[in-house]
């Protein structure tokens, strides 16, 4: 039993936390697992990559190999739990000791340091990143009052569109007809540029890193001007691009719980093949997790449109690389307190403002022992420059938007279990039949068969046959000195192999002495390598 | 003191040549152009940014701005001598001088040093960037008879797919059923990887520098990862979204003659949008005879509307929201005589028989043509035997003959021009001052764009990240206040001969000297003084 680290479900990991916990993992587990660091934030964190792999059965780079990323979007930081929860059972679990003899694993717990950093300490508004413009009237989200985080701030004013919750007066709810006051108006804790008197707006760009991978990318959409602009996003992009031995991937994230699969097409316009594929390990992946499996078209109010996210990772994954890759929703604040997703997509917004928000904070306070997310900060007086006298304070964003930490022990143990199972369907070629014949003095004929045992093709997706990372199958006789192949192809080029069982004829004639030796050698990024060695008599 | 250097018309510039125009311009007129680096390319080249603008009337980034860009493409090096006589024409000619006072013209003569220069030098087969890949039966390009050019290998083979031209022997063309033999295999000139006797293929990677903007980009299109990832389009772009003042641009390139614009036709395009680029392509196809066309006409009558993802006009159009053209300069058929119409209209055998043997007379007339032809000689190839090289470097076809460009680029230099003069363009008017009351003034006046182009120039720039809006602000000296809102104007556009009120009221002593401060980065910036009494 080595000492891997336990995953501390009781809070959130800062940046400091991971880089702890995956360098004691270094330390107790040094044969399975290397750290090293896909890209350095702007703020100057690293983007930590663990590959862990078996390494008496080769090299992480000669294995097919899964992809596992969180905390892409700065508030869910509860993926990085359940990522590190998947590298301690790596480490720790006898199970997977034979997986990883098989097949490597990628993980990058926090893809988004910077933005994870300042949403967990300063709990202030954050998609990915924000960057400040100035703009007139444009608030400028900072830390006031001195508390180290970046709240609300309110004042009292007739026509102000928010009131107190009479209910629970932690609660500021957007006024309906019937309320009577006092009533408030409300913007992020901050200070105002230009500030003229006029109305207020946020002066901040909101990235959202998720939208900003090359395919089907929109300017407009994406913050950023172009595609991989955000430096951690094309760190992500340049490693999945030089690593065509990745097959299959994770992307997780927070919200209405759920297994999110590729979806920019409607149903009726992805190759059937592909759809059937994508469903079939998806349903296992609901199976091991409880987490419903949905089309991100579908994950909407039933009365919105098909939902259409220009530039994300599903599309990058599934049609950029044509590899199995799906987004986990791990959860959020909404389902902590027990709203799940049929009951919070079709919600009106008044159940939303209102009854959604009792339920969260019932729910905080039965758990106030357990708990260490800050979702409440009561309102205190603060005489500010611009706007005069104002209350700063108010329910967090970790409010909504964050899971309740000890609850990611149980999620973590149905996404790895699903991760597990997902990358136990690697393709996997192997060598059969494999003879030399003697045909004439010093000339031999090899033959064999070159086989998929593995569950998914090697090009795993029909779209993975047009990917920039395809590679074909190349099967070639490794021979000694004064051995030459006389037919052609000399190696045997396959675009593709089938999953369990696709297999293509192989045939060499080969002029030799007797007594040399010869291997027959196979290899594919996603399918591995394998070998089989003949005498020839 | 030295003088701005004459543009050579009898070749196309290296990088070492247009390097020595370049900076030969700045030391001749410091006053008028700088010289800046945009970026180096792989291979160490800088992409060289001329900024011409007179700064004695404001900084360049402070006055609207015309872009021009050329040499994309590796082989369509006249773009380059086009886009220096534009440089050339603004720091010889007086007249054309005073346009500099009011904008500032940004000139990429080589958006593609690199590539370019395998072209010029080896005329070897390029887009924009080729990297060899190594495969089997794979051909590495490269000069193997040591006559510094990549040129075409052939051999006989009774089953070869091309004959000779029984018209003019020099030519290789497609077989068709009624010839008779000799027939040949033909490849470019060069080794090949890992070698077995089977298919010939290029073992080279080709990347096309013009579907690689971040606009409709296309995986399955552009051969790189993703948009943006080659060096020398990320800079040229990374300077488009930084000069917002830039309100036109202009991609120079080789192949039949033709103004392109934007892929859309009536009905996909918004309508003022679609009127404006008609209008600019009247003038254009007015001073230089180029036919004007959709990007997607840009073909044979039979086929699809072509659809370019990526393209620059396409960015420059969508996402920038200015105004963008694709001026195609021509090639060895257009200098040879044949009409862009009849190059579209013609057969696939029209093509390859009757205009290629109209370009080899039309060289065989000019000598001075820079077309390099070369006898089909014998060489021993070492994994193919026995062949021939010769005939000329793949580049060729799509090089106009120089002299032609020498007249062109007059008229495209003109048309540059005169679309510069449609600019958006600020004023302030009808600026009064009066007292109210005791110390409070009100100041009244009108913010007007007095150019053709609208300040947001295309509908689409209101969605472009480089959109901003006017702003009309007071320069108040110490102690004056102002007590009306808003404090600044800001207008999300002016459109083109429109103006917006103004009203303040400040409170100061009398005498007061104020201004009033209006700009916009596509339509420059004003200030007026004013005395408060
Ligand atoms: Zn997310
Ligand atoms: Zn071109």
């Amino acid at each position: 039993m080595n000492d891997v680290p336990a995953v501390d479900f009781q809070r959130f990991y800062l940046h400091q936390n991971i880089t702890d916990f995956l360098q004691q993992c270094q330390v107790a587990a040094s044969d399975l697992m290397a750290l090293s660091s896909i890209g350095t934030s702007p703020e100057g964190r690293e983007q930590w990559l663990a590959t862990i792999t078996e390494p008496s059965t080769g090299t992480a780079d000669s294995k097919p190999a899964y992809y596992v990323q969180a905390n892409v979007h700065a508030h869910e930081m509860y993926g990085t739990t359940a990522a590190l929860h998947l590298i301690h059972t790596l480490l720790s679990s006898p199970e997977a000791r034979d997986l990883l003899s098989r097949v490597t694993f990628y993980v990058v717990p926090r893809a988004n340091p910077d933005g994870a950093e300042y949403a967990l300490s300063t709990q202030g508004e954050v998609r990915s990143r924000v960057t400040v413009n100035e703009k007139i009237n444009g608030v400028v989200p900072q830390d006031l009052n001195g508390d180290g985080m970046i709240l609300n701030m309110r004042w009292e004013d007739p026509a102000g569109p928010f009131a107190v919750d009479p209910e629970d007066d932690r609660i500021m709810m957007p006024r309906r007809p019937g309320d009577s006051g006092p009533f408030y108006y409300q913007c992020t804790e901050g200070l105002i540029h230009d500030y003229d008197g006029g109305h207020l707006r946020l002066s901040v760009d909101n990235y959202d890193f998720n939208r900003n991978y090359p395919i089907g990318w929109k300017h407009g959409t994406d913050t950023a001007q172009y595609p991989f602009a955000n430096p951690e996003m094309q760190a992500v992009g340049d490693f999945l691009f030089s690593h065509p031995n990745v097959f299959a991937g994770i992307d997780f994230h927070g919200g209405t719980p759920a297994i999110l699969r590729p979806d920019s097409l409607a149903d009726e316009e992805i190759n059937e093949s592909d759809l059937e594929l994508i469903l079939e390990i998806g349903k296992m992946g609901e199976r091991l997790s409880g987490l419903r499996l949905m089309s991100s078209r579908d994950y909407r109010a039933s009365w919105r449109k098909p939902v259409v996210l220009p530039g994300n990772s599903k599309d990058f994954a599934h049609f950029g690389l044509g590899i199995s890759w799906y987004v986990i929703e791990v959860g959020w604040g909404y389902s902590t307190a027990g709203i799940g997703p049929d009951e919070s997509f079709d919600a009106l917004q008044e159940t939303r403002e209102r009854e959604f928000m009792r339920r969260i904070m019932r729910f905080a306070d039965e758990h106030a022992d357990t708990d260490a997310r800050i979702v409440f900060v009561p309102w205190e007086d603060y005489d500010h420059p611009q706007l005069g006298p104002v209350q700063i304070g108010g329910l967090t964003r970790a409010a909504v938007s964050h899971v309740y930490p000890p609850e990611m022990e149980q999620i973590s143990d149905g996404t790895t279990s699903f991760i597990l199972e997902h990358a136990a369907y690697h393709p996997q070629l192997m060598l059969s039949g494999c003879e030399a014949v003697r045909v004439a003095p010093n000339l031999y004929r090899v033959r064999g068969t070159v086989a998929n045992i593995g569950f998914l093709a090697t090009n795993i997706m029909s779209t993975g046959l047009k990917s920039r990372t395809h590679e074909p199958v190349t099967v070639n006789i490794v021979h000694d000195q004064g051995v030459e192949v006389l037919s052609r192809p000399r190696a045997f080029e396959f675009d593709a192999l089938a999953g369990r069982g696709g297999a293509q004829p192989l045939e060499w004639f080969v002029s030799a002495n007797p007594g040399c030796d010869i291997a027959v050698q196979a290899s594919h990024p996603r399918g591995g390598s394998c070998s089989h060695k003949l005498d020839l008599a | 003191m030295a003088s701005v250097p004459d543009i050579q018309f009898d070749t196309w510039y290296t990088y070492d040549q247009l390097t020595a125009f370049l900076q030969a311009c700045a030391e001749a007129r410091p006053d008028l152009l700088k010289l800046d680096s945009l970026v180096a390319s792989p291979e160490g080249r800088q992409v060289w940014l001329a900024t011409l603008t007179d700064p004695t009337t404001g900084a360049p980034e402070d006055k609207p701005a015309y872009y021009v860009q050329a040499n994309v493409h590796a082989r369509e090096l006249a773009g380059t001598s086009a886009a220096l006589r534009l440089i050339h024409t603004l720091l010889t000619d007086e007249a054309v001088q005073a346009r500099l006072r009011e904008l500032t013209f940004y000139v990429v003569p080589r958006t593609n040093p690199d590539g370019a220069e395998y072209a010029v030098t080896l005329n070897g087969p390029i887009r924009s960037r080729s990297v060899i890949q190594e495969k089997t039966n794979g051909l590495v390009p490269q000069d193997l008879d040591g006559d510094g050019k990549i040129r075409m290998m052939r051999w006989e083979d009774p089953a070869g797919p091309y004959v000779q031209d029984p018209e003019d022997p020099r030519l290789l063309v497609s077989r068709l059923p009624d010839d008779e033999g000799p027939f040949f295999q033909q490849q470019t000139e060069g080794l090949i990887h890992d070698y077995d006797g089977r298919a010939i293929s290029l073992a080279i990677k080709s990347f096309d520098f013009n579907r690689h903007y971040p606009a409709s980009w296309s995986h399955t299109v552009d051969a790189a990862e993703y948009p943006l990832q080659h060096p020398e389009i990320h800079a040229i772009a990374e300077f488009l979204f930084e000069h917002n003042n830039i309100f036109a641009g202009i991609d120079y390139h080789c192949g039949t003659q033709a103004l392109l614009r934007v892929s859309g036709k009536a009905g996909e395009l918004p309508e003022s949008d679609l009127e404006l680029m008609l209008e600019i392509s009247a003038v254009c196809e007015r001073l230089t005879g180029l036919t004007p066309m959709a990007s997607s006409d840009y073909r044979q009558p039979w086929r699809k509307p072509i659809s370019l993802p990526g393209n620059s006009d396409e960015f420059g159009y969508s996402v920038l929201g200015i105004p963008w053209f694709t001026i195609e300069l021509g090639n060895s058929y257009s200098s040879a005589g044949i009409a862009a119409k009849d190059y579209f209209a013609a057969d696939s055998q029209t093509r390859e028989r009757d205009f290629r043997r109209q370009v080899l007379r039309f060289v065989d007339e000019n000598p001075d043509h820079p077309w390099d032809w070369k006898p089909w000689t014998e060489f021993d190839h070492p994994q193919l035997g026995r062949v021939e090289i010769g005939g000329t470097g793949s580049g060729n076809d799509i090089m106009p003959h120089p002299r032609h460009i020498a007249d062109l680029s007059v008229k495209t230099t003109e048309f540059i021009l005169q679309h510069s003069d449609w600019h958006p363009q600020i004023a302030l008017s009808a600026l009064e001052t009066i007292q109210v009351s005791d110390g409070i003034y009100r100041i009244r006046g009108r913010v007007a764009n007095v150019g053709i182009h609208s300040t947001n120039v295309m509908s689409t720039a209101a969605a472009s990240r480089t959109h901003e809006p006017v702003c009309v602000a007071l320069e108040l000296p110490e102690g004056v206040q102002i007590v009306s809102r808003p404090a600044t104007y800001e207008f999300d556009a002016l459109g083109p001969r429109s103006f917006r009120p103004l009203e303040w009221f400040v409170a100061a002593s009398a005498s007061a000297q104020i201004s009033v401060r209006a700009s916009h980065p596509r339509a420059g910036k004003v200030q007026v003084p004013m005395t408060l009494d």
